[in-house]
């Protein structure tokens, strides 16, 4: 099996040495399409006889168009040089590049053509004990990585206690104060609607970096006041941001102080607060040495509080940050991003699908599969390019097979690829270390062959339905080693941008987004923690069922009933002790209404009136004769006479007596 | 005396009140306050929490003199002011000054007597003199007034007219002490302590030094931004919707002399915002007239002042 396999290579290494007319290139050669007359096209490789027809146009009505005409050389040369030579491009770099591991790589360092990463070449060529020296250097590298990430691990969860303690803290101090304000609230919240008179607009700077940049400023231009002013300012701020202020326009410093009181900065801040009221208030000149003075007391506090706020941000800004992630992963021998960056050059856009292949959307013109994909996929996959999209596959499948009769064969290749004939005059470097050919065993119409390894198919065409499927017979020919050699990325840049202004990557990340919260939440492994959360908020409100935040009443903007108003004119009367008022008032229209039920016809005296009400209600009529006089009399000495706690008494009977005669309607 | 030892002065007279006052040392620092910034106090508070013992000690202290009217219902103007008596000895009419011929003076229960004669305590708490028979007599310098009443009862009593209530500079609520204030007062009891005696009261101040007390408040700086601050707070007052009739000119006078005295009373030579928040609510509330709907919803002068403070800018603000 050995030897077969040795024979083989060796007949690979043959092959390549006779066929491939970019053995003799040197290495920094400029790229072929530059140099090669267009007349010259006596290295492209016949086809085997079977497979001719495959090779051949088949629509020979219609003349195909050569791909590699319509791109600039010049810009993808450019384009190339400019992604091996960026940092992200790390197998191109000779310390970075320890692939001697990995033979597929090295394979390709080997390849006789224009090598346009030399690192690559010089990892792979490191003698085995600098191997195992590499070996050991890397062992001992990850083993530094492992403590480092054991340190991190623990970090973080250090950092995410001390979140969770903070947050309980902060919950604990808005409750308490809750606590103790609550009923204050509740009894001035009636007044939060009445608040109707607008405030002043009022601005002022609230960073305390800022602030004490300002400070410093005037300092330095010798406006003191203004600089004593921005300390007191940043000192507070700085407070403010430990959470042990809360600042408000309507606050004074001694709201401040009474609310540091029981706080180690509370010295500090009375005498800064003394300080600056003297310059603001008492008109005392502020001077350097204040400035200094003052400078020394504000400035432990302030700097311990940007110390925890650039700990945080030391902390968490890498995570924030971290736009080398761009190219990150796919910077490898084995990514795509030197083929993103070419297309993306060519004005192609290139993402990567995260949204299942449910809908592919309209906008989509070429979608490349890099991966194997679940059956479902291929199905929308497949309807795509019958739509009259352009799937380019790298990768076989039960499905593409089924649907388009094309074989990956377990042939390895390695050496030169020819481009098919109908290309004339192109002439392309082309090279791949291939472990698959493409079988495309019955021809069908709109077939094309670009490149062939040896005999076989390498890159080719074939319609489908409306569209059309690309087919590579390896993914490691568009990986971005396999673009740096030869001609290679010309060819790939010309086939694949040309598909339309979009393309789209789809691989194992596709369909790996969240659809909703939740299943972002449990996709992240979060579910779990969110829940714990969750349960612990519902227990802590069933527990101690206070609301987060200061409980204030709503504002109610409602129409008072009438029974308020009399209530409120009755207290109002109480409070004067205007019972003579009221018996004056209220007698003087009950005895109208009286006299309206006894006698609507004509108007009668009080007499009279006595003597019917009595026949009404059944009282003697000398007590009520008494009782409307007293009513009546109300009516005239009402400025002048005394309140009489018998008023109240008097209105109340006659009132009962109206009532019993019949009521006031 | 510079304003440290003015204000050392007033710190010892409040220390000393508060050997037999005890748990009420606000209350004291009102009072003097008042007293520096040459103003009238009414302190409402239930029985028993030492209001005339206060201004007994404080008379006492301070070296002035001191007299007490309890208001009846049946009290009489000339009960207050004196009256102008036929003396057969001498064969001609003579005034006899009646209790408001005093420095301190305790209105004890105010509201007891009838507005009638509640007002015979106009003229004198104004424009400090009192007129009998067409003559015009000056009281002495100082001339405090303290008036107490109690909230709770209602029953025979006569509310103050909104007239003489603005001739008070504070309002002040005495509250029950602390549960150690109390347990001081029983332990001062239990060894021997006579609220009817105060003879172990050092006088630590004398008329000249209250005087002189009052005359330093011109030597206080008020910047334009605390003028504009107690206007600002004045003027929203009047504006609040739960208040019916806002503060008066007359208190933004005392507002701001009271705010003197407190800087006075700290060892300051100028006023800053907290000297006027803090005496807001004392100078404030009687004067305040709380629309009928408020005060249905049980809102009261304080809360509206609370409202008014928390809306009111304070100058050279840093927030």
């Amino acid at each position: 099996m050995a030897r077969r396999k040795c024979s083989r290579t060796l007949a690979l290494f043959a092959l390549l040495s006779l066929a491939s007319p970019a053995r003799a290139a040197p290495n920094d050669d400029p790229p072929a399409w530059q140099t090669v007359p267009p007349a010259a096209s006596g290295d492209s490789v016949e086809a085997e006889e079977g497979d001719e027809d495959e090779d051949e146009p088949s629509d020979e009505d219609e003349a195909p168009t050569n791909p590699f005409a319509s791109v600039p050389a010049e810009g993808v040369e450019s384009s190339l040089s400019r992604a091996l030579s960026g940092p992200e491009a790390s197998f191109c770099k000779a310390q970075q590049a320890a692939v001697h591991d990995d033979p597929l790589l090295c394979s390709l360092s080997k390849l006789s053509v224009r090598q346009r990463c030399p690192g690559l070449r010089l990892a792979c060529s490191n003698k085995p004990t600098e191997s195992r020296s590499s070996w050991s250097s890397a062992s001992s590298t990850s083993l530094l990585g492992q403590g480092l990430a054991a340190v991190s691990s623990l970090v973080f969860w250090l950092l995410l206690a001390a979140l969770v303690i903070a947050v309980v803290l902060a919950l604990r101090s808005v409750l308490v104060g809750a606590q103790f304000s609550a009923p204050e609230t509740a009894k001035r919240s009636p007044l939060a609607s009445s608040d109707a008179a607008p405030s002043e607009p009022h601005v002022a700077e609230t960073d305390v970096a800022r602030l004490w940049s300002l400070a410093e400023q005037s300092a330095l231009s010798a406006r003191f006041e203004d600089a004593v002013a921005a300390l007191q300012a940043a000192m507070i701020h700085a407070l403010r941001m430990a959470g042990k202020l809360h600042v408000s326009p309507a606050l004074t410093n001694g709201d401040y102080l009474r609310a540091l009181r029981s706080d180690e900065s509370y010295g500090a801040a009375r005498d800064v607060f003394r300080s600056v009221e003297a310059v603001q208030f008492g008109g005392a000149p502020a001077s350097a040495d204040l400035y200094r003075k003052l400078f020394q007391r504000v400035q432990p506090i302030v700097v311990r509080v940007l110390s925890v706020l650039l700990l945080c941000a030391f902390c968490f800004g890498p995570t924030a940050c971290a736009n080398s992630l761009s190219f990150g992963p796919e910077g490898g021998g084995h990514g795509l991003g030197v083929l993103t960056q070419l297309l993306r050059d060519q004005r192609v856009s290139v993402r990567r699908r995260i949204r299942p292949l449910n809908e592919i959307e309209p906008g989509v013109d070429a979608i490349m599969v890099v991966g194997e994909q679940p059956s479902e996929s291929w199905t929308k996959l497949l309807e795509f390019a019958a739509g009259g999209g352009t799937l380019i596959v790298t990768e076989s499948s039960e499905e593409l097979v089924k649907a388009t009769n094309v074989y990956y064969s377990s042939e390895s290749y390695q050496g030169a690829l020819s481009l098919a004939t109908g290309f004339e005059p192109t002439q392309l470097q082309l090279s791949a270390v291939a472990r698959h050919a493409l079988d495309l065993r019955t021809s069908v119409q709109h077939e094309r062959t670009y490149a062939l390894a040896g005999k076989r198919p390498y890159v080719a065409e074939r319609s489908y339905g409306e569209g059309r499927v690309l087919y590579f017979a390896d993914d490691e020919f568009l990986s971005n080693a396999s673009l740096s050699v030869g001609d290679n990325a010309f060819f790939a840049v010309s086939l694949l941008s040309h598909n339309g202004p979009t393309l789209e990557l789809v691989g194992t990340w596709t369909g790996g987004g969240a659809s909703s919260t939740f299943s972002s939440l449990y996709k992240a492994g979060l579910g779990a923690l969110v829940a714990q959360l969750a349960l612990l908020a519902v227990l802590f409100g069933w527990h101690g069922g206070t609301a987060f935040g200061l409980r204030r009443d709503p504002i109610l903007v409602r129409r008072r009933a009438f029974r308020d108003h009399v209530l409120a004119l009755g207290e109002n009367y109480r409070r004067a002790r205007a019972t003579r008022f009221a018996l004056a008032t209220y007698g003087s229209w009950l005895i109208e209404r009286l006299r309206e039920r006894l006698s609507p016809q004509q108007p009668i005296g009080l007499i009279e009136l006595a003597s019917r009400l009595a026949l009404r209600v059944g009282v003697p009529e000398p007590e009520l004769v008494l009782l409307l006089t007293e009513a009546r009399e109300a009516q005239d000495d009402v400025a002048s006479a005394r309140p009489s706690p018998t008023d109240l008494t008097t209105l109340e009977k006659l009132e009962t007596m109206t009532l019993r005669a019949g009521g006031s309607k | 005396m510079n304003l440290e030892q003015l204000s050392s002065e007033l710190r010892r007279i409040e220390t000393e009140v508060s050997r037999v006052l005890v748990g009420q040392e606000s209350l004291v620092e009102h009072v003097l306050v008042g007293l520096v910034a040459r103003g009238h106090v009414l302190i409402e508070g239930v029985p028993g929490l030492g209001k005339t013992l206060l201004v007994r000690a404080l008379a006492r202290v301070l070296g002035l003199s001191f007299r007490r009217i309890q208001f009846t219902p049946d009290l009489m103007p000339s009960d207050i002011t004196g009256s102008t008596l036929y003396s057969q000895k001498l064969g001609e009419f003579s005034f006899v000054p009646g209790p408001v011929f005093t420095e301190l003076l305790l209105a004890d229960e105010v509201n007891r007597a009838p507005a009638k004669t509640q007002s015979a305590l106009l003229e004198a708490m104004q424009e400090r003199s009192v007129t009998t028979d067409g003559i015009t007599r000056p009281l002495s310098e100082p001339f405090l007034v303290l008036a107490t009443q109690n909230p709770i009862e209602s029953q025979g009593t006569y509310p103050l007219p909104e007239a003489q209530l603005d001739r008070f500079l504070l309002k002040l609520e005495v509250g029950h002490p602390s549960q150690a204030a109390e347990a001081q007062i029983l332990l001062n009891y239990v060894a021997g302590f006579d609220p009817g005696e105060l003879s172990h009261l050092s006088q630590v101040s004398s008329q000249a030094s209250v005087v002189e007390m009052q005359r330093a408040l011109g030597n206080i700086r008020i910047a334009r931004e605390i003028i504009d601050y107690v206007t600002d707070i004045v003027r929203r007052t009047r504006t609040h919707p739960s208040v019916s009739l806002g503060a008066s000119p007359r208190a933004s006078i005392g507002l701001l002399n009271v705010a003197r005295a407190h800087a006075l009373w700290e060892g300051r030579d100028f006023v800053i915002p907290d000297d006027v928040k803090s005496y807001a609510h004392a100078v404030l509330r009687h004067r305040l007239q709380l629309q009928p709907d408020a005060e249905l919803e049980g809102i009261t002068a304080d809360h509206c002042v609370d409202a008014v403070l928390r809306d009111a800018v304070v100058p050279k603000t840093s927030a």
